[in-house]
């Protein structure tokens, strides 16, 4: 079992919005980030894979075992943390602590311990006077210290200031180094994506855009510039999306080849960030054929 | 699924004291006032023992609530239909402590005070009228639940609490036809000498507790967002009420950033509020009087005039009760709101009883009674405004 | 071991890697047979995905620089004396043609270039 997510077909209805036939898989050891504009349905697939929301259709297997039929033994190897800490705020870590600990066979009192050191929180003090940092830092050691082999989080560095962000990527990364871990993440914080994640899954509109990797991403994907009179129709269509400018346009190709066969020297190509690519597919998402690039 | 029931005694272990705390005050206080005199009133203190542990029972979804842990919690090793168990299980649990409070307190506050000698209150000592309360209780309790679940806190409590009443109106009702003027007496003497009905009524009971149970489970499973379902209070229209009406400002503090960042000023605020609240009251009470008019054309067959000293009295209470809310509303948190109302319900019934007016069954007329509590109504409207107007001037938020 | 990575660089991050390792094989930096960090400890340190580590190491592996032993970690492999000379003078030979394009470029003779690289070469000895 080398996989341990694997989505399927995932579908739900919600009136106005739909998440729609959605399959991607997680290989065990590998961290993968989830982007896609607010809305997207990021936090719909997490919830589904939790088993929070009941999906429409579609099969979702953790650790190769089906999400729903075998919910909690999945869960004991799961550590999950949401984007606002929900906890009794009236309580201090260390009680907040004593109340979750008995909920898992595996806690070990000995990493919480370690962790609480590493991101040195107060241990009585109460959560309602914790700052959003040290919320996500106590969530996160609490969903760590039951040995979980998948961790699973939903937007946890929106909120929090650059300087903890950053501790808090040095630490998952640090934590990837034991292959039998693997994280999916989403954020609409592309850049905290871009430096951290193997793989990529972009979602738009409730549909997948692309899953693959990282390296792979930024080999697809450019940002070529040039001047308005290079363009007609048929040209403009073979952007992913084209910001016209007075002196010159910017937009977003996924084919560099043909790009640079037609223009040559009269077109600049440079790395396509994250953001640049959300940014210019916005509108029309991206062609289908280059969805799935799994290596 | 233990572990979720223990979890909310952990983490609710400061509310559950406080209020076993007050249990114990109103019991030994109902004890105390409607007891220890000529025409003991039974009926009032066992419709104490019902709501007081009606309201215990939902001490921890109240709390859950607040705190909207569910969402956590389900992120945990459980299922959902272990936290609908657990769920029930919590409500029982403190069905059972706080009948046992009563029981207790009844048992020997009543040896104490020679109350377990008269016998028009040994009803009260009849095993059979706990197991029918714990019964109702229970019964109440299981009814709400897929309330509670669906439409949340609120509406769940207040569907619990209005079983429970029909319940008990029910039982008066037939009660009234087979003219016995302590209805409690004959029934209890019915269900004692004919102990296949209790054991008929035990079965049903039971029955209907399964039903809900397996009801709650469904509307569970058939409900496709556990979240929604589980923090869906918003669902509950009944607004009026000036309690439910600003309970969602309690929880979320972070209203008051965005209406001050408006043209209003913070006094305005205040003001408009407690003008409200009045409002708000003031309404309910014209609707009671309306529907007593109603009732009293339909049936005739209520005992009291409701004159207008009975009807200003009310409103005065009420008058007390905005100043005691508001007071806490701008202090504390919710369950102390609630905590501190709870208290201010008894208080007037206290403040009465030791003056001596409580025990004479006279109704409320204009009288130096009626002026005490003008007075006494005004002046806390009047302190906790200002204190109020104060308090948030000088807050930071 | 060093390695330092350019993000402003147009070269693949993988290949900065590779490059760089190779040549250190190549110069002696790093001897045979020494133990290189696991894909997981490179891509940590260095803040990258583990997914362009494994690449880049992958790659040096099927150019027989690396070899990687099951359980054990992966090591310099035991490169043939004939072919590490061969590697080397290409490496050179390389540079060599870059510098002589370059030289025709501008229009530098012959005899310029071999003046040139008798100097440097005689200024490195002191």
């Amino acid at each position: 079992m080398n996989n341990t997510l694997e989505i399927k077909n995932l579908s739900k209805n919600y009136g106005d919005f739909k998440l729609d036939n959605v399959s991607f898989n997680l290989e065990k050891g590998f961290i993968m980030g989830l982007i896609g504009p607010n809305g997207a349905g990021k936090t719909t697939i997490i919830k589904s894979i939790m088993n929070l929301i009941m999906k429409d259709t579609g099969e979702i297997k953790v650790f190769g075992k089906d999400h729903q039929k075998q919910e909690i033994e999945i869960k004991k190897r799961i550590g999950f943390v949401y984007d606002s800490p929900n906890y009794y705020d009236h309580l201090t870590l260390q009680k907040l602590k004593n109340i979750i600990a008995p909920f898992y066979q595996q806690w070990d009192e000995n990493i919480f311990a370690q962790l609480v050191d590493r991101f040195e929180l107060p241990l009585h003090k109460t959560l309602k006077k914790f700052s959003k940092g040290m919320s996500m830092k106590a969530a996160i050691a609490i969903a760590l210290s039951h040995h979980a082999e998948f961790i699973i989080m939903d937007e946890p560095t929106s909120g929090l200031d650059p300087v903890v962000r950053r501790e808090l990527l040095d630490f998952l990364r640090g934590m990837m180094e034991d292959e039998n871990k693997s994280i999916l993440f989403s954020s609409h914080i592309t850049t905290d994506i871009e430096q951290i994640a193997d793989y990529i899954t972009y979602i738009l509109n409730g549909k997948l855009q692309f899953s693959k990797t990282k390296d792979q991403v930024f080999e697809d994907f450019a940002i070529a510039k040039g001047g308005n009179d290079l363009l007609d129709r048929d040209i403009e269509k073979s952007f992913i999306g084209l910001r016209k400018g007075e002196f010159g346009f910017e937009g977003l190709i996924d084919d560099k080849a043909l790009i640079t066969e037609m223009f040559g020297k009269e077109i600049i190509l440079e790395k396509a960030s994250l953001e640049d690519i959300m940014f210019y597919s916005k509108r029309n998402g991206i062609a289908s054929q280059l969805q799935s690039s799994h290596i | 699924m233990i572990q979720l029931v223990i979890k909310d005694f952990k983490a609710g272990k400061v509310y559950l004291i406080s209020t076993l705390l007050t249990l114990v005050l109103i019991s030994i206080g109902f004890m105390l006032i409607r007891l220890t005199d000529d025409t003991p009133e039974v009926e009032l203190y066992i419709l104490v023992v019902l709501i007081s542990c009606s309201i215990t029972a939902r001490l921890f979804i109240l709390i859950n609530e607040s705190y909207q842990v569910d969402k956590q919690f389900i992120s945990l090793p459980v299922s959902r239909n272990q936290m609908v168990k657990a769920r029930y299980f919590s409500s029982l649990a403190l069905i059972a402590i706080s009948m046992i409070v009563h029981l207790t307190i009844v048992l020997t506050f009543g040896q104490f005070s020679q109350i377990s000698n008269q016998t028009s209150l040994s009803i009260l000592y009849e095993p059979t009228l706990w197991v029918i309360l714990g019964l109702l209780l229970v019964i109440g309790n299981n009814l709400s639940y897929p309330f509670h679940f669906k439409f949340g806190f609120y509406m769940g409590s207040v569907i619990s609490i209005f079983c429970q009443f029909i319940l008990l109106v029910l039982i008066v009702f037939c009660a009234q036809f087979t003219s016995v003027q302590n209805l409690f007496n004959r029934l209890w003497e019915f269900i004692i000498h004919q102990h296949e009905a209790l054991i008929i009524v035990v079965l049903v009971i039971l029955f209907l507790f399964i039903a809900c149970l397996i009801i709650g489970m469904f509307m569970i499973f058939v409900n496709t967002n556990l979240l929604k379902m589980f923090s869906s209070g918003s669902k509950s229209f009944i607004v009026t009420i000036l309690f439910i009406a600003f309970i969602r400002e309690i929880e979320r503090r972070s209203t008051w950033t965005h209406l001050l960042s408006l043209p209003v000023s913070r006094s305005a605020m205040v003001k408009s509020k407690y003008i409200l609240s009045i409002l708000i009251l003031s309404v309910n009470l014209a609707i009671w009087v309306i529907s007593y008019q109603l009732i009293k054309g339909m049936f005739g067959i209520i005992e009291y005039e409701m004159t207008s000293a009975v009807v200003l009295t009310i409103w005065l209470n009420l008058l007390f009760h905005t100043g005691i809310f508001f007071f806490a509303f701008y202090r504390f948190n919710i369950i102390v709101t609630i905590g501190i109302n709870v208290f201010s319900m008894l208080i007037p019934t206290v403040v009465l009883t030791i003056t001596g007016h409580l025990k004479t069954q006279a109704l409320p007329a204009f009288n130096n009674q009626f002026l005490i509590l003008t007075i006494l109504a005004f002046s806390i409207f009047v302190i906790s405004y200002f204190s109020s107007l104060i308090h948030f001037k000088q807050k930071n938020i | 071991m060093k390695i330092i990575i350019s993000n402003a660089s147009p070269e693949p991050i993988y290949e900065q890697i590779a490059n760089q390792i190779k040549s250190q094989i190549i110069s002696g930096d790093l001897g045979e047979g020494e133990g290189l960090p696991s894909i997981r400890k490179l891509a940590k340190e260095l803040q990258i995905s583990v997914i362009t580590t494994k690449r880049s190491y992958e790659e040096l592996e099927k150019e027989g620089f690396i070899d990687t032993v099951a359980g054990k970690g992966t090591f310099v492999a035991i490169q043939n004396k004939e072919l590490l000379r061969e590697k080397k003078m290409k490496s050179i030979e390389d540079q060599m043609t870059q510098t002589v394009s370059q030289a025709k470029k501008f229009g530098v003779s012959l005899e310029n270039l071999q003046e040139m690289l008798h100097i440097l070469y005689n200024d490195n000895d002191e």
